[in-house]
């Protein structure tokens, strides 16, 4: 709501994370005429999305993501009849050419892309390429049931920043650069992997393999964008939570002391703090709404993320084995090979730091709010009920990214992953000894006999 | 068990023991006991005896994992008559709550729980039928032994299977009362962003209400922790077992794919994993629902201009949620939500392994 008084103190400054260096409170006062909005025409067309616009126009194009309607600077619409059948049928292909794959698979037809020198390599192969297929198949089956939500979501950033602007005058965006680095590493990646592929296949390769391959590459890719994705939704939210984090450390009692200075505390507090009510207000509906907003984006991509982490970590644990036998086998270190299992332990190690950290970020910041808060309180007596009134309710109240209720997603996922991946590798191993024991004592009883 | 029987002269229905049912139900579970243990055809199956042939660790696994279960059924048996008294009384506070303030709600769009009712006895029914399939379709030859040996079994697993499920029947009605509260709250919260007043003793009966539920929760939990942690155990054995012995079967006996192969077992396999899973989501969504009422509080946030008895009434919820929560620990060893599930398929992936990895030199 915009405040119907001029404020006579000027709002304390921030350290801006954004791209606006600070924020001018008069820009609200209603007795001056109000100025024209500060932030460039530009922004105002597109006010979140511009910055992960490439990557939303990938993910439109492959019908993971509805083509909106943009209705105005702060509302988007339902995709027209037209867009809607064109991500209809993109995902009818999908699934088509899925069917094709799984049924290459079972057939000796694509034989020729499995080779290796032993028969459990295979199997981790296929179970790896099957695994691919199931996650890519959930992706698009979620994405196109939760049309929708998606939407919803979308709609609330933007109303959200449609009230930040009115209120404080912060156009809050940030560079997305991101976004476009990890599209393009992803690219560059499949690629490497496909063309080290097709160099790996002795004799000709047939065209049903270079179709399997091809779309594998497309898989995978999608996959991962739609990670990428998912972490720059988070961190939309994130820049949005460590706004109002910002306000409210701006009313703590440390740094009111350090701004005051010289002057007097008595006078100085007082008029500091007169505009916390309206603004303490604000900012407990802005964090509802974030919360809602945090809470929807992980309903929408709870089983993608279930999915994907589990796929994530079967690639990252096959390939590190991988490495492992190439390395200690004596002689034969196939260069190809190596650089397959660095290409593919590079993306998934990428994309895994890229998305906990997301989620631990936006985790914590949601939950510095009360800690933030709780530093205001010793401020003065007259606002404590304020206060309170935020902190009864946030008692034991942490909120957390999950996947699917299964695990916390934050920076300690990375551990414990990595942690997993350590423990199976040793397994791993310990049975390719077994094997190999095994061949030995068959070899040494066939000499005996 | 069988020694709850309903009274339906009085008004407010009511349940209380019947020593003659308790009587009647000790004599009859130690009948089909005795039954099942002189009708016990199931080692004789030519399968099985292969697979232990071939494996004798199998063998020794599969002996615990029997006798595991005949424990289970007679602690279930006996803490079901023993606790009865106390179960009758929550099961007689929960109708009576739902008689005085629940009944005047709609009830219509709460799906969760028509769902829940509606798996839960899918769930049993496929777990009988798979039971069937499982004796009868493994033994070669059909005697009268094996009939009455399989009716005993089966029995004997209706008798777990519907224990668990007056368990998890509770925790979906205590789900639903804690759903209506919360929505209750929303339309609140939505009365006052309108600019409409709200009572304070609206609120008050609320939390009164919720701490009601909260506290038979936590008594019925208590009341039914060993047989749900003895069976969640069993189920998870039984997975686990039914994968080894699938495995040495197919691929260290190098079998060709049949029946018992392609249908009899995965189904079973799949029909247990379906019945873990949904008495792991029974008490994940009842936590998730009492989780909800904290964040439901939070709207209350950011009105303007509060009454201050609804405000403290609001505070006095708040803190009783931050307090005492809806979950579900049994024998204090742990929660049961989906955190919980996620890590015991882990594990007995894990187990699995180790057991594979044991024996690989009989692969």
């Amino acid at each position: 709501m915009p405040t119907q008084k001029a404020r006579l103190h000027p709002y304390p400054r921030r350290i801006s994370p954004y791209r606006t260096p600070s924020v001018n409170r008069y820009a609200f006062s209603h007795e001056t005429p109000p100025p024209p909005p500060p932030p460039p025409p530009r922004t105002l067309e597109h006010p979140v999305f511009e910055d992960i616009r490439t990557i939303m126009s990938v993910l439109k194009a492959s019908g993971l993501m509805p083509i909106y309607e943009q209705l105005s600077s702060h509302e988007v619409g339902p995709p027209t009849k037209t867009n809607e059948f064109y991500s209809f049928f993109v995902r009818g292909v999908v699934h088509a050419l899925t069917i094709f794959n799984v049924y290459s698979l079972f057939t000796p037809s694509s034989a020729q892309l499995f080779y290796s020198y032993r028969e459990t390599d295979n199997v981790n192969q296929w179970i790896e390429l099957l695994l691919c297929i199931l996650t890519y198949t959930l992706t698009v089956f979620v994405c196109a049931r939760n049309t929708k939500n998606i939407l919803r979501i979308m709609n609330e950033i933007l109303q959200l920043d449609d009230e930040v602007r009115r209120q404080f005058g912060a156009n809050l965006s940030q560079n997305f650069g991101f976004s476009v680095k990890y599209l393009f590493g992803i690219a560059a990646c499949q690629t490497y992997i496909i063309v080290l592929k097709i160099y790996a296949v002795d004799g000709v390769i047939t065209p049903t393999s270079y179709v399997l391959l091809a779309f594998y590459a497309v898989q995978n890719g999608l996959t991962a964008t739609y990670i990428v994705f998912a972490s720059a939704l988070l961190r939309i939210v994130y820049i949005r939570f460590h706004f109002i984090n910002q306000l409210l450390n701006g009313y703590t009692y440390a740094q009111q002391q350090r701004k005051k200075g010289g002057h007097r505390r008595q006078a100085a507090g007082a008029t500091l703090m007169e505009n916390f009510p309206e603004d303490s207000l604000f900012i407990y509906r802005m964090h509802n709404k974030l919360l809602r907003i945090y809470k929807g984006i992980n309903d929408c991509c709870n089983l993608i993320l279930v999915s994907f982490l589990g796929y994530s970590f079967y690639t990252v644990t096959t390939n590190c084995y991988n490495l492992f036998v190439q390395i200690t086998a004596k002689g034969m270190v196939s260069s190809n090979i190596l650089q397959w299992c660095f290409a593919w332990l590079c993306m998934h190690v990428s994309l895994l730091a890229l998305l906990s950290r997301s989620c631990g970020l936006t985790t914590r910041e949601a939950n510095a709010t009360s800690q933030i808060l709780a530093r205001v309180y010793a401020k003065s007596k007259e606002y404590q009920n304020i206060i309170d009134k935020f902190l009864t309710k946030s008692i034991k109240q942490e909120v957390q990214f999950t996947a699917y209720g299964f695990f916390a997603i934050d920076n300690s996922t990375l551990f414990k992953i990595f942690s997993a991946v350590t423990t199976y590798l040793v397994i791993l191993i310990q049975f390719k000894q077994l094997e190999d024991s095994k061949v030995e004592d068959n070899i040494q009883d066939q000499q005996q006999t | 068990m069988s020694s709850a029987q309903k009274d339906p002269r009085s008004w407010t229905r009511k349940l209380h023991r019947s020593k003659w049912l308790i009587g009647y139900g000790i004599v009859l579970n130690v009948g089909i006991v005795a039954l099942i243990l002189a009708n016990d055809t199931e080692s004789e199956a030519p399968v099985r005896m292969e697979v232990f042939q071939r494996n004798p660790l199998a063998e020794r696994v599969n002996s615990i994992h029997d006798y595991h279960s005949l424990v289970m059924v007679a602690l279930m048996l006996l803490r079901c008559y023993w606790k009865s008294g106390d179960i009758a009384k929550i099961l007689n506070e929960l109708m009576d709550l739902q008689w005085r303030h629940f009944r005047h709600y709609p009830l219509e769009d709460c799906c969760s729980f028509d769902d829940f009712v509606l798996h839960r006895g899918l769930s049993v029914v496929l777990e009988l039928f798979s039971m069937l399939v499982m004796e009868l379709g493994m033994s070669p030859n059909y005697s009268p032994q094996l009939f009455l040996g399989t009716t005993g079994l089966c029995v004997m697993v209706l008798v777990v299977l519907l224990g668990a499920s007056h368990f998890h029947l509770a925790v979906v009605y205590i789900y639903r009362c804690v759903w209506i509260v919360n929505r209750e709250l929303l339309r609140f919260a939505n009365q006052l962003a309108e600019g409409e007043t709200v009572e304070s003793c609206e609120v008050d009966r609320l939390l009164s209400l919720y701490s009601r539920l909260l506290e038979l929760n936590h008594r019925l939990a208590g009341n039914y922790d060993y047989q749900m942690v003895m069976v969640m155990v069993s189920f998870l054995a039984a997975n686990v077992l039914g994968i080894y012995y699938y495995i040495i079967f197919s691929i260290s006996l190098h079998k060709e794919m049949n029946a018992i192969l392609l249908f009899i077992v995965p189904q079973a396999m799949i029909i247990n994993m379906y019945d873990f899973w949904l008495a792991i989501a029974v008490c994940d969504l009842a936590e998730r629902t009492g989780r909800k009422t904290s964040t439901i509080l939070k709207l209350f946030n950011d009105i303007e201009n509060m009454d201050i008895s609804l405000e403290r009434s609001i505070s006095d919820f708040a803190l009783f949620c931050s307090h005492q929560r809806f979950r579900f620990r049994h024998c204090g060893l742990f929660y049961v939500n989906y955190e919980m599930g996620f890590r015991m398929a882990i594990t007995s992936f894990l187990y699995l392994l180790f057991l594979i990895q044991f024996d690989f030199s009989n692969l």
